[in-house]
């Protein structure tokens, strides 16, 4: 019976197969990146091609697909993506090879079909994960040193300057306050070159703080944040509701000092801003009452949760989180398609979360 | 600070030795001297003569900063805080307390040192507290405890590190303390 069919598929899908590929090497030419939807259709073009083959007995054609397809997923992809990929590819393997050969399938040659298409995408997949990682380090490090030049330009340099050449009176209020956030500065740029130079979320925040500063709060801001995995959403709902936050202690805390700690926990960021004021009580509305509403209205549109604890006389305390990715590490999202993940896991988790501040908030205000 | 007085500053820790002359009821001890004494080593002589340390420095290397207070450094300053925070933290240490500044408790929960006791979950979390600038009421609160509680974590976490930090000066004291720590494993 093999030797009536064709060894190959017909014409029409043939050319459709090579327009498909010239065009997947002009993309990746252009983007340098594979997208999902380019896997999309190579793996949709795989599956056509298997159920060509489950007819026509001849699945030499389908098989490379197979292959190449899941090459691409596991090179294109993040893990648990790829891995659905290739198990469907897999599965729809096994299929074909059941119809194609009437069920009378050796285990051991469909395995070692299987292990081959996993091989595949293991091996491009770490490469590509191995080339990622390398280019990350590398825009590190190459970027790191102008910054740190640029920051000190800023910054104590210029007070610096400034008194050197005589033109301010170095005993002055003024001039001891700037050289005061100059220090701080310093040490913070300190902390965070060992901690692999300033993240995106530390620039945005460090501007917060010059803010907060212009309206005489004193901000002792310690620790420090891999921002690279946070969605620019929720990147800017933290950073403006660490502004607030910062805005409340000013307004209504009767202290010009606090405290501003940035955490990641077990893949959940988060962002503390405490002060040692009067506080209120949770009970009554709380002075500057939108607080409370705008904070909470912030945070959970971006998948995040808000926490707000303080007592009559010892301080406040704004805590604010964003689940980051609590199951799967960081670089497993970093790839190309990390972001609609990530906007399904925030979603998913909002609701989590809201469960979850329903429950706490009457405990922690109480 | 009509309470507070200057008895004199030295370079060294050897220095202070040689030079002072009425005794302090604290000594303000910064962690890089200009003999480039170990820190630890500098806290553990003064403690050994019932000084009362506060440790002042720049920037502290939590490492650093957790090896001085495990060799008895009643807290830990950076030096960009405001005198008043000085003056109070200094009257805490001159009555004998050992006081948890953000500085400090940060340092412990960030101290990766081989030596380093194992705190519990509980202690971690009201260091974090304190880390993160709450006072002992709020950080109680935080953690959904009582006051006193907070502070049985607080002498617990001081307790390990104390031990931690118990010197071992001669062959004897070290067999004895490699005796005491089997003992207590068994």
């Amino acid at each position: 019976m093999n030797g009536k069919v064709p060894p190959h598929p017909p014409a029409a899908v043939l050319a459709v197969l090579a327009v498909w590929n010239v065009c997947l090497f002009a993309i990746l030419g252009r983007h340098g990146r594979l997208s999902r939807w380019m896997v999309a259709i190579d793996v949709s073009l795989a599956i056509v091609l298997l159920a060509l083959a489950a007819e026509s007995g001849q699945d030499e054609w389908a098989y490379q697909a197979v292959l190449s397809a899941a090459a691409l997923a596991g090179g294109a992809l993040s893990l648990m993506p790829a891995a659905l990929v290739v198990s469907a590819l897999g599965a729809a393997f096994i299929a074909e090879t059941l119809v194609r050969k009437d069920g009378h399938v050796s285990p051991v040659v469909l395995a070692g079909d299987l292990s081959l298409v996993l091989l595949f995408a293991a091996v491009v997949g770490s490469a590509a994960y191995t080339m990622r990682m390398y280019s990350r380090h590398a825009d590190r490090a190459a970027s790191a040193p102008p910054a740190l030049v640029r920051d000190l330009h800023d910054t104590a340099l210029a007070t610096l300057s400034a008194i050197a050449g005589g033109r301010v009176d170095h005993r002055s209020e003024q001039v001891r306050r700037r050289a005061a956030q100059d220090v701080a500065h310093i040490r913070r740029l300190i902390l965070s070159e060992s901690a692999g130079g300033e993240t995106p979320l530390d620039a945005r925040l460090r501007d917060v703080v010059a803010m907060a500063e212009l309206l005489g709060l004193r901000v002792h801001r310690q620790g420090s944040l891999d921002s690279s995995d946070l969605p620019p959403a929720a990147m800017a709902a933290l950073a403006d509701a660490t502004r607030e936050a910062l805005n409340n202690v000013a307004a209504h805390a009767g202290t010009a000092e606090c405290w501003l700690t940035l955490m990641a926990d077990r893949g959940r960021v988060s962002i503390r801003v405490v002060d040692r004021g009067r506080g209120f009580d949770p009970s009554s509305r709380p002075p500057g009452f939108g607080l409370r509403r705008s904070l909470l209205e912030r945070m959970t549109a971006c998948g995040g949760a808000v926490r707000l604890t303080s007592a009559l006389g010892s301080g406040t305390c704004v805590d604010l989180t964003w689940p980051k990715l609590l199951t799967w590490p960081s670089w497993m999202t970093t790839a190309c398609s990390s972001r609609v993940w990530a906007r399904g896991r925030a979603a998913w988790r909002t609701c989590g979360c809201r469960a979850r501040s329903r429950r706490s908030t009457p405990s922690s205000m109480a | 600070m009509a309470d507070l007085r200057l008895s004199g500053a030295f370079p060294t820790v050897d220095a202070f030795f040689d030079g002072v002359t009425s005794r302090p009821d604290v000594v303000l001890l910064d962690l890089m001297l200009r003999d480039g004494s170990e820190p630890d080593i500098n806290v553990r002589r003064l403690v050994k003569e019932r000084y009362q340390v506060l440790i002042v420095s720049a920037w502290a290397e939590p490492g650093i900063a957790a090896a001085g207070f495990a060799a008895g450094a009643r807290a830990c300053l950076s030096k960009d805080n405001d005198l008043a925070v000085l003056a109070a933290t200094i009257r805490q240490v001159a009555a004998g307390e050992t006081v948890y500044t953000p500085e400090l408790a940060s340092a412990l929960l960030g101290d990766e040192r081989i030596l380093r006791p194992h705190l519990s979950a509980r202690e971690r979390e009201i260091l974090l507290a304190y880390a993160s600038g709450m006072t002992l009421e709020a950080a109680a609160r935080h953690i959904g405890v009582k006051p006193g509680t907070a502070k049985t974590y607080l002498d617990r976490v001081k307790a390990k590190y104390d031990d931690v930090g118990r010197p071992a000066y001669t062959k004897l004291q070290l067999a004895q303390r490699l005796r005491e720590d089997w003992n207590r494993m068994l």
